[in-house]
């Protein structure tokens, strides 16, 4: 995702992570891949209900975050969403690119 | 003595590389996660670690065989041992593959299309608060993962 930030730039779009991780953990995973996103912390599952993306025991019986990828357009409505089957199969930029490009 | 010359005790100095097929085996299987795993193309489907874990189990299989009639109890079961091993690796990356990470919860309650989510402010990393209204006029793509613990 990162490879493709001047691509995003170019298409008005922002990034954001989100997982429920405290910050401190967050902010070694952004140093760690040089990320120019933030990640946010959700240990409360604020967004993550919202987004009804809650996955339950999904880690050692802890409740996490699933994979998912939402893109909410300049009106800040849901245009795109990818919720993986497979979590080892992710959302590539390409296809983040292509949802943009087709929400015009 | 000719070629097919039935196998004779093999010299020391002969290496019998079969016996390999347990860490090569295993070495398939780390490999995925410590390397392969970054790189979508191989994480997504693993097309280098079968082949790799194939040959492996190949190769344990071989050396197996090879030790059936060995005269040392000890050389045969090890050599039982390895196979066995090889095998419960493979099993377990194959339900890793193809069964557990499918493990997901059916996404019923997710947002619609066309809906707004609740506004939230929330942390990031550097303990800044960051709120969705701070992206109004913008797209904005919202990544969720897992974390790690």
């Amino acid at each position: 995702m990162q490879s493709t930030q001047s691509e995003f730039a170019a298409r008005n779009t922002e990034i954001l992570a989100i997982s429920i991780d405290p910050p401190e953990d967050s902010a070694k995973i952004v140093t760690k891949l040089g990320l120019s996103f933030p990640i946010l912390s959700d240990p409360d599952f604020q967004v993550i209900d919202a987004f009804g993306v809650r996955h339950q025991e999904g880690m050692m019986g802890k409740d996490i975050a699933r994979p998912a990828v939402f893109i909410l357009n300049t009106q800040g409505q849901l245009a795109w969403s990818n919720l993986t089957d497979n979590w080892r199969v992710r959302v590539t930029p390409n296809e983040l690119i292509e949802a943009l490009d087709s929400m015009k | 003595m000719t070629n097919s010359a039935p196998p004779t005790p093999s010299p020391k100095s002969r290496f019998d590389w079969s016996k390999l097929g347990l860490p090569i085996v295993l070495l398939g299987f780390l490999s995925y996660f410590m390397v392969f795993a970054k790189y979508p193309l191989t994480r997504d489907f693993p097309w280098v670690h079968f082949p790799i874990m194939l040959i492996g189990l190949w190769m344990a299989w071989k050396y197996r065989w090879r030790n059936r009639k060995a005269r040392l109890t000890r050389a045969r079961i090890f050599s039982s041992l390895l196979l066995t091993g090889s095998i419960l690796i493979v099993a377990l990356f194959c339900f890793y593959v193809f069964s557990y990470s499918y493990q997901l919860p059916k996404s019923s309650n997710r947002l619609a299309l066309e809906q707004q989510p609740k506004a939230f402010t929330l942390n990031d990393h550097q303990g800044n608060d960051v709120s969705l209204a701070d992206y109004r006029g913008k797209n904005l793509i919202i990544s969720f993962y897992r974390g790690y613990w």
